[in-house]
């Protein structure tokens, strides 16, 4: 009886232990898409960029309640390119296979997804349906043209307040006009307009 | 006692049930020389409490259908063993959902065909177009299928707009009868 007990015991141990490693292995095993930039960024044939928005020329004194709370969900865009041009074929087919297993994560809810012969363009998101986006990404390769992640990070980004704040500050650049100021938003809208966000 | 286990049971079966309504189309994933597009459930739920600049006659219709749809997938190949995968799985599809055939055409070496599921008189919950083009091996093969609460007038309107393959006949079959 007293063996019986102390061996269920060992099993315990032996079962937390495994839990833990696998715990562990899982974890390290999963690597962010973050790392994945951080790492790759510094690697011959990369091109990464940042844009933190405080860049961006808005005049947040003008904006509503709801907008300026949009424009501060919004913390930095950021994109890291692997042109095809200049880079080994072997290389290319590598990073599409690992940057797979990055957006795999099933922290990622897909939005839309377009896929070809040697091609895939996926929109996707980290973050709560209820409080917003965390993270919007868009990724994909084309064999002839290379590889790219953009992404837009922030904090519970609400994708219907952004919009209106876009269209407020486009109503805010045309009342600036009609003052007969040229506003330095118009820098930002024309980026926008460009953007066709 | 007795009574509530059942209504547990009866409630446990009827959500699987629900669930297994969705399609599965993991079949399709891997086929070979075909182009897959998908737009997800998740995308219009997060595009649903969007409100477009509603000046715009088109925006106003894209508004209320955006709420309306929940998925669509759109499936092109040119490759003769896919394409049989393909139409092997519509066929299948349409008989598991029993959808009903709303119009087909056929002129020279096209097929078109478009099956419903009927949800009420006017609401439609699955769509699904098949097109097959080609005089031989060459052929194209394309499988539309749009699923949500839709309303029929407003789907020949979301076609013109996407610009999407099938679209005109698409506004033939959903024209005022």
């Amino acid at each position: 009886m007293n063996n019986l007990t102390f061996r269920l015991h060992r099993l315990k141990i032996v079962l937390t232990v495994l839990s833990l490693a696998l715990l562990v292995v899982g974890c390290t095993s999963e690597p962010s898409l973050q790392e994945y930039i951080v790492d790759s960024a510094e690697r011959p044939g990369f091109m990464s960029t940042s844009v933190p928005l405080s860049m961006m020329p808005v005049e947040t004194s003008e904006l509503t309640d709801d907008s300026r709370e949009a424009y501060s969900s919004v913390r930095k865009a950021n994109a890291l390119l692997l042109p095809r041009q200049g880079t080994d074929s072997m290389l290319l087919e590598q990073e599409k296979k690992k940057l797979n297993n990055v957006m795999a994560s099933d922290r990622y809810t897909n939005l839309i997804s377009h896929k070809d012969d040697g091609m895939k363009i996926v929109l996707t998101y980290e973050g709560d349906k209820a409080d917003g986006i965390d993270e919007m990404v868009l990724y994909g390769y084309q064999d002839s043209l290379g590889l790219g992640v953009v992404r837009i990070m922030g904090e519970n980004m609400q994708p219907n307040k952004i919009v209106r704040l876009i269209r407020e500050l486009q109503q805010n650049s045309m009342d600036n006009d009609l003052d007969g100021q040229k506003s330095k938003d118009n820098d930002l809208i024309s980026v926008i307009n460009r953007l066709k966000l | 006692m007795m009574k509530n286990k059942l209504i547990t049971l009866t409630a446990a079966f009827l959500i699987t049930l629900v669930s297994y309504a969705q399609t599965d189309f993991s079949a399709l994933d891997k086929l070979k020389h075909t182009a897959e597009t998908v737009i997800t459930p998740d995308m219009f739920e997060l595009i649903a409490d969007i409100d477009f600049d509603a000046s715009d006659e088109e925006a106003k219709v894209l508004d209320s259908m955006l709420s309306s749809l929940s998925e669509i997938r759109i499936y092109a190949t040119e490759d003769a063993e896919s394409s049989a995968v393909l139409n092997t799985f519509v066929n299948a599809l349409i008989g598991k959902k029993k959808m009903t055939k709303l119009m087909h055409v056929k002129e020279e070496s096209e097929f078109f065909s478009l099956h419903i599921k009927k949800l009420n008189d006017n609401k439609v919950s699955d769509l699904v177009m098949l097109i097959n083009d080609g005089e031989s091996e060459a052929g194209e093969t394309v499988f539309i299928v749009i699923s949500g609460n839709l309303d029929m007038k407003q789907i020949g309107k979301l076609a013109s707009m996407m610009d999407m393959p099938g679209g005109e006949r698409l506004q033939e079959a959903t024209r005022d009868e």
